[in-house]
């Protein structure tokens, strides 16, 4: 019935690659197409992240949020001064690490149960490297988002993720709570100001 | 929009280019939705639902994928009246039909909401009252479960408002003929048939209902065949223009609803699979008219009522 929202994690002339977990039906329909299949794609949708601001740029994701900031780590990251932090749980996501290092993205780890990098959380990694004029772009969990904001970084953008129906502003079923009233994910975002957004609300 | 045969539709004096009218709740108020580019194969749009004072819609998860279906429980999210007679649709072409779907809540917010659109320099086509909605408190859905609720908004809104008024029944209403009935004698000029079906979602994972509000409801292909139901049993109870609504995905649905009785027929969740659904649509009538060498698709209401032993 619905499309499913996916980012695109990279780029290479006219190719998008996307990047994605296996969460029930409709990733699994995508996981499992053959070579030379034919999708339907709609998009690309909604607002992106700025131009980056601030004197360093961290990026901090967990776990699939990786998608669209390895997209953005690829667009601006690798060109200016920062870093790129991943979250994972644990040792079932060493091939995605093994596969950025084989792409050549720098990328400090963090895993809940200490199998890859270092052990804590990527709230624990950033917690480490924050200061005060830095600019964080997240994507994650709700919960490591909140943790994230608490962290109350200068600049600060998420992109977010809502349940979909329609994808082009209709039905307002992906709406998010921000300070201008319930956006659109699909269109007014995904990407927000990490400070318009009315975290405890969201969390309901 | 040029087809090679006739698609204009009549819905009382409603004069549409094609039957397929945006159900509520789907179509944006953003610029680009409403040129020409992103109305073909439609003829009239109908607005979502709107309430005096604006609304925020319901929290927690608000859409869920079913089989051939879709829940929905957004709860009349809506900038007002005010903001939408005021600045929004001045501030929109308008290229097509608009209907003003207006939620109950309560009676003298009706009648404000009415006076509001009525005095608008060019106010909506049509306002379509919707006594359907069933995911929010205090009115909304309750009012056209019975009879008597039906005749008070009626003769709340009849007064108020001159145009042509239509009136979105809830399927979950227990008397239909009670409902048309009394939908007849206050002066409703037609029957949209009909809002969605109530249903619901567990997440098993969570092992909790999916929504906040526990109760959904279902669109999409899942309830066609029960909204045609619907619509054939209100054509046998009224002589009211009737609009079918509930599950269209298919040219051959379109012409399902009009050969069952009605006079255009309202899309809603088939946008969400495919944006375009609506020219597709026209195309596929178009081409079922041409090859059996009809004139019109207008010739074809009721034409699946000829000849059964029925109540008018
Ligand atoms: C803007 C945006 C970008 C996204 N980008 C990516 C990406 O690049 N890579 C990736 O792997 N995933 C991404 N997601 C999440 C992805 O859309 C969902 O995992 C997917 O829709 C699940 O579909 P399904 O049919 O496999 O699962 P379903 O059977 O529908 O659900 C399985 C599980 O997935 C969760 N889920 C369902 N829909 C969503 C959703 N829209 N957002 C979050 N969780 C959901 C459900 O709560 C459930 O636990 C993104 C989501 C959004 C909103
Ligand atoms: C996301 C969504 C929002 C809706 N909002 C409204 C609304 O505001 N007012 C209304 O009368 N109906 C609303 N509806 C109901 C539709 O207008 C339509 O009656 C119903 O979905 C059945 O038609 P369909 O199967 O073609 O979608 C909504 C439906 C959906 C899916
Ligand atoms: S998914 Fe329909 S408004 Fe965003």
């Amino acid at each position: 019935m619905l499309g499913r929202p996916l980012a695109v994690a990279w780029q290479k002339k006219t190719t998008a690659g996307l990047l994605f977990q296996v969460r029930g039906r409709g990733t699994e329909a995508f996981s499992s197409l053959e070579e030379g299949a034919t999708l339907e794609v709609r998009g690309p949708q909604g607002r992106g992240f700025p131009v980056p601001a601030g004197e360093r740029l961290l990026l901090a994701a967990g776990a699939m949020g990786l998608a669209p900031l390895l997209f953005a780590w690829e667009r601006y990251g690798a060109s200016r001064p920062g870093e790129l932090l991943l979250g994972v749980s644990c040792s079932r996501w060493t091939g995605l690490v093994e596969w950025l290092h084989r792409r050549g993205v720098p990328c400090t780890v963090a895993c809940d149960d200490g199998s890859i990098g270092r052990k804590g959380t990527v709230v624990d990694l950033l917690e480490r490297l924050i200061r005060k004029e830095d600019e964080v772009w997240a994507c994650g969990p709700q919960a490591m988002m909140v943790a994230v904001a608490d962290l109350a970084p200068a600049r600060f953008f998420v992109s977010l993720e809502a349940r979909m129906a329609c994808g082009y502003g209709g039905c307002l079923g992906c709406v998010v709570p921000t300070r201008s009233g319930r956006l659109r994910a699909c269109v007014d975002g995904p990407v927000f100001d990490g400070r318009e957004v009315l975290w405890n609300d969201l969390l309901h | 929009m040029t087809f090679s045969t006739d698609l204009a539709v009549t819905v009382g004096s409603v004069a549409m280019e094609t039957p397929l009218i945006v159900a509520s709740g789907l179509w944006p108020f953003d610029g680009p939705f409403w040129c020409e580019e992103a109305l073909g194969g439609i003829g009239a749009v109908s607005s979502k639902g709107l309430t005096l004072h604006p609304r925020p819609g319901n929290g927690g998860v608000r859409v869920w994928e079913t089989p051939s279906g879709l829940l929905n429980s957004i709860g009349l999210q809506n900038p007002g009246v005010e903001a939408f007679a005021g600045e929004i649709i001045p501030g929109l072409p308008r290229r097509r039909p608009l209907i003003a779907n207006v939620a109950v809540e309560r009676l003298d917010d009706l009648e404000r909401s009415l006076d509001l659109l009525q005095a608008m320099n060019l106010p909506p086509e049509v306002v379509e009252l919707n006594v359907s909605c069933p995911n929010v408190d205090g009115g909304g859905m309750a009012w056209g479960l019975d009879a008597s609720g039906v005749r008070q908004v009626l003769d709340v809104a009849r007064p108020v408002w001159r145009g042509p008024l239509w009136l979105k029944l809830t399927p979950q209403a227990p008397r239909l003929d009670e409902i048309t009935a009394a939908a007849e004698s206050g002066g409703a000029d037609a029957l949209v048939v009909a809002n969605t079906w109530l249903g619901m979602a567990i997440d098993v994972d969570r092992r909790s209902p999916v929504f906040d509000r526990t109760f959904a409801g279902l669109s999409g292909p899942a309830v066609f065949p029960l909204s045609l139901r619907l619509l054939w049993e209100t054509a046998s109870l009224t002589a009211l223009p009737l609009i079918g609504c509930g599950g269209v995905s298919s040219g051959r649905d379109v012409l399902a609803m009009i050969m069952a009785g009605a006079s255009a027929v309202e899309v809603g969740t088939a946008l969400v699979r495919e944006f375009h659904a609506p020219l597709r649509f026209c195309r596929e009538i178009s081409a079922y008219l041409e090859e059996r060498g009809l004139r019109s698709v207008a010739s074809l209401s009721g034409c699946a009522r000829e000849g059964r032993k029925e109540r008018r």
